[in-house]
């Protein structure tokens, strides 16, 4: 470091925009975990269907997502859409985006969970006449929602970090606000090495949080 | 539509495109290389009894598991710098993928050295070995078994990961992507060959690592 003095203050000055963008960052999170858990949940019933027409495509679906990377699904869809004229909001694209791609390994969390279910208890379902529906909600859901809670909160904090992708589609969370302010205050190591501090206090706040929740949820540490 | 829009891809494009997956794959493995030789070293001090090691391994395992890539590559390419090193993008592309995966390969490091078992050690004691013997005779071979299906893993996502160097404009795979949709505006075309020809890398590397999980199950 020849000649050169650390300045945090103006980055400080500016920290409730950067929380700002914190905010942002976890909404988009949020609303990614809840849609892809759906997403993930159809795909999981879909690539254990015996039908080979659900699940042909369902396997494709995960394969593909798995291996290509999320900046370029993100570019995809977002230049994708304007190619075809299609006017969608850059929040709008970068939350399709990253449901889609976490869609995909909820798809293979959401069957793991499901097949550690204990085929007796299937078999018991049906016997007690329910349907597949019912099934599904009343014995299936329950159970697996157990050993698909640790790896789900593994994700979420993978969610997190990955949603600061976005900010190359020009969504205003975290990671971009800092890059604004990189390039206002000129002080880019201060600023990141904060942006990043923040980063790694929410993702290790919340990761103590679930497991606290998970250990009230099933008496156990998840 | 202006002239200097191209209104369809052209074998100029398509060399652009193999330059592209040529600098991505030189990427993955100057990253992947460099990466192991400090997850080693972080790997042992985090598996070591002395907390004077594990706990800053620890530290810093835990610090890069946990802040996004992007912001790594940011510091990166901003701090180095800052250190009076003018240092080219690709260094500054390869030195985050470096950090990055070390933190990552370190923790299977440590996970394959515990899957050895302590009877080994014993027994290397037994025969008068001392830890660095032990280490380099009898537990890293048996350990680097272990490792292989999560390292595959690890090179498969350092692939993805090696698409956010584009940021800083290095031209590799997805800036080529980039550079063309911005020529051709054939979006949909050319950002799905850029995920096909990632796709071709990596599907082969993740039907290794399951057929080498699968082996190893048999085996163990």
């Amino acid at each position: 470091m020849r000649g050169y003095v650390f300045q945090f203050r103006e980055i400080f000055q500016e920290l409730p925009m950067l929380l700002d963008g914190a905010v942002t960052t976890l909404h988009i999170s949020i609303l990614t975990l809840i849609l892809s858990l759906v997403v993930g949940t159809l795909g999981a019933l879909c690539r254990m269907s015996r039908l080979p027409w659900l699940r042909g495509p369902a396997t494709w679906y995960v394969e593909v997502i798995r291996n290509t990377p999320l900046l370029v699904q993100l570019f995809f869809i977002y230049f994708g859409f304007s190619q075809i004229n299609i006017d969608v909001s850059n929040y709008t694209a970068g939350v399709i985006g990253l449901v889609v791609n976490n869609g995909a390994y909820l798809t293979e969390i959401v069957r793991a969970g499901i097949q550690a279910i204990h085929k007796g208890q299937f078999e018991a379902g049906y016997s007690l006449g329910l349907n597949f529906l019912q099934l599904m909600r009343y014995v299936v859901f329950p159970q697996a929602f157990r050993v698909v809670y640790p790896p789900l909160c593994n994700q979420f904090i993978g969610i997190i970090l990955w949603s600061s992708l976005v900010s190359t589609i020009s969504v205003h969370d975290l990671a971009l606000r800092g890059k604004e302010l990189a390039s206002t205050t000129f002080r880019s190591f201060e600023t990141y090495a904060v942006v990043t501090l923040i980063y790694v206090v929410m993702t290790l706040t919340i990761s103590a949080a679930l497991k606290l929740i998970g250990y009230r949820l099933f008496r156990r540490p998840a | 539509m202006p002239q200097y829009v191209q209104d369809r891809l052209n074998i100029y494009d398509a060399i652009l495109f193999l330059q592209g997956l040529g600098n991505t794959v030189l990427l993955c493995v100057c990253g992947l290389g460099l990466g192991l030789v400090i997850a080693l070293v972080i790997g042992l001090a985090r598996a070591s009894r002395s907390r004077w090691l594990s706990w800053p391994a620890a530290t810093y395992i835990e610090i890069i598991r946990d802040s996004p890539l992007l912001m790594q590559l940011y510091l990166i390419f901003f701090a180095l710098p800052l250190m009076g090193l003018q240092v080219p993008i690709f260094a500054a592309g390869v030195a985050t993928l470096m950090v990055n995966s070390s933190a990552f390969m370190a923790e299977i490091v440590r996970a394959g050295i515990q899957a050895v078992g302590k009877d080994q050690w014993d027994a290397a004691r037994g025969l008068g070995m001392g830890y660095l013997q032990t280490m380099r005779h009898v537990v890293v071979p048996q350990a680097f078994r272990v490792m292989i299906p999560p390292g595959v893993g690890l090179l498969i996502g350092l692939i993805k990961d090696s698409s956010i160097i584009s940021v800083i404009s290095y031209i590799e795979l997805t800036r080529v992507g980039q550079i063309l949709t911005e020529k051709t505006f054939l979006s949909f075309q050319v950002f799905g060959i850029v995920a096909a020809l990632y796709f071709i890398l990596c599907y082969p590397l993740s039907k290794l690592a399951l057929y080498t999980e699968r082996r190893l199950k048999v085996g163990g």
